[in-house]
Formats: C-alpha cells, sequence, structure tokens
C-alpha cells in the first residue's frame, strides 16, 4: 500500500514519453442466425426475398419476414408459403414442416 | 421470380465455374443469355477410367428447359447425346431420377443437378428403368453392358475433348509437323 502511494505521488514528477491524441475503436459484427442466406431465392434473410426487393427500395418493405420451421431451418415467408403449396417439406432436409417462428 | 433466381445462378457460375468445382463438368450456361434465361446447355465429361468405370473417355450435352415455376418446380433434363444408360431413354433422352421428379427441393440449383446426372452416370438403377435392354445388360453381363456404351461413344463420335479449339489444334499439327523433322517458324 505504501509503495502505491508512492507511484502515484511520483507519476506527475516523471516527463511523459507521449501522450494519446486520438482513439479509434472498431468493431466486428454479424448476423445472429443460423442461415444467412434464403436457399430458395439466394437473397439474404435481412434483405426482402428476391421479388419483394424491387419494390423495397422504392417502399421501404416491411412485410417480407423471415420465417423459421421447428427444425429451425429458415426462409423468407413468401418463398417458404409458396413452396408449401407443392409439398409440406422443408427444402433443406425433407421433414415436415411446422412454423416455428416469424420474424426479422 | 425464375428470372432473376437464374439470372443470380448465372452470376455465380461466372464467378465461380462449375468446371472449377468438378472436372467432369465442361460448361454450365444459357444458350442465348441476353434474350432467353430459361434455356440452358451443359457439357460434361468422363474423360478418363478413373471417372467412370463404363463411360470412360466420352462427353455428352445436356438441353436443360427451366420453367416460370423455377424453382418451385424442377427444370426438364434431357441428354441431347445419345446415351446408353438403364435410367435414360434412347430415343428421347429423357432421364429418371428422382430429384428430377417427386423429391425436388428449390434448395437445389442447376450446378447441383448436372452433378446428380454425373453420379446417376456411374450408379444405374436397373430397378427403375427406362431403358429395359441396358438395364438386364447391366445386371446380367457388366463386360457387355461396358462394350454397348463404348461402342455408342465411338458410333456417335461423342468422345471427351473431340471438339477441339482451334488453338489446340494449331498445337497438335506443330506438333506432328516437329516428330516429321520439318523445321517451321513458330508463330
Amino acid at each position: 500500500m505504501e509503495e502505491d502511494r508512492m507511484d502515484i505521488d511520483d507519476a506527475p514528477k516523471s516527463k511523459q514519453k507521449f501522450e494519446v491524441k486520438k482513439w479509434t475503436a472498431v468493431a466486428f459484427w454479424s448476423w445472429d442466425i443460423q442461415i444467412e442466406n434464403c436457399a430458395i431465392c439466394r437473397n439474404h434473410l435481412m434483405e426482402p426475398c428476391i421479388e419483394c426487393q424491387p419494390n423495397s427500395i422504392a417502399n421501404g418493405n416491411d412485410e417480407c419476414i423471415a420465417a423459421w420451421g421447428n427444425c429451425n431451418h429458415a426462409f423468407h415467408l413468401h418463398c417458404i408459403k409458396r413452396w408449401l403449396k407443392t409439398r409440406n417439406a422443408c427444402p433443406l432436409d425433407n421433414t415436415e414442416w411446422t412454423y416455428q417462428k416469424f420474424g426479422k | 421470380m425464375a428470372e432473376r433466381r437464374l439470372f443470380k445462378e448465372y452470376s455465380q457460375y461466372q464467378k465461380q465455374p462449375p468446371q472449377l468445382n468438378n472436372s467432369q463438368i465442361i460448361s454450365l450456361k444459357p444458350l442465348n443469355p441476353d434474350s432467353n434465361i430459361f434455356q440452358w446447355e451443359a457439357t460434361i465429361a468422363k474423360p478418363t477410367k478413373s471417372d467412370s468405370e463404363y463411360y470412360y473417355g466420352g462427353q455428352w450435352k445436356l438441353s436443360i428447359n427451366v420453367n416460370e415455376n423455377y424453382p418451385r418446380e424442377p427444370p426438364s433434363i434431357k441428354f441431347i447425346t445419345p446415351i446408353i444408360h438403364p435410367n435414360i431413354n434412347s430415343n428421347t433422352g429423357e432421364i429418371c431420377l428422382d430429384i428430377l421428379k417427386e423429391n425436388w427441393s428449390p434448395a437445389w440449383n442447376l450446378e447441383n443437378l448436372v452433378v446428380a446426372i454425373l453420379m446417376l452416370l456411374d450408379q444405374p438403377e436397373p430397378d427403375s428403368p427406362l431403358n429395359l435392354d441396358a438395364a438386364n445388360l447391366y445386371r446380367y453381363d457388366v463386360v457387355g453392358f461396358e462394350s454397348l456404351v463404348q461402342f455408342y461413344i465411338w458410333k456417335n463420335n461423342n468422345f471427351f475433348n473431340v471438339n477441339v479449339t482451334p488453338t489446340s489444334v494449331d498445337k497438335s499439327n506443330k506438333l506432328i509437323r516437329d516428330i516429321s523433322g520439318i523445321k517451321r517458324i513458330l508463330v
């Protein structure tokens, strides 16, 4: 404890070798989901599906959301809805499709 | 949807050519990308015996016809080059492959299908034949089957690399002349 206090007291006396002029922080990030692209239309799940894409630039489309099945595979709701009319199975693992959740 | 996804696949194949992923794919592209993205053509080959026990040395063209409902519905793929195979109709070139029919999934793309057809060549399913004679021959006389397959490649002259490009013609000319001892100025 004695020594610690000494250090603090001594610090201002010694000449500073450098000073921080600018501090730039860098952050890395990625989407917090397993599959990034919709396997049906190949667009990113955080973006509108390939059908909504041309309109979304003008309208700011919020209706084009992603949908998860019980198998944990995600597609655009528009894309999976259209496919399920043909066959009620997940395009990726062929198991019976049940909706688990929706969202962005 | 179909059109936009096909353009997406086309630009993907230009960035990462299928022939780099699989040496048995010679080409995969739309016939007229500027006017019609629905008509594609692929060239596949089994260059050596290590590529295929029966089909070695052969090269075949496939026509790929995509419809408006792609990728909800599979494209229709046919052999243009005649081929002897238990699961391929020898007159129409029609292919019997589950993923081209009831087991199709919209997660597949055209490259996946071409790879699946390449695998079908070496793993025939004689129990669901489109060419009954070929299926029986394959089942009971594999050596005879191999001979027939090879005879067809010879008969239709669809050998691998038979369509040599002008540069390789030049090269082979050069080679012959060099062997015969005639000196040529190389251009």
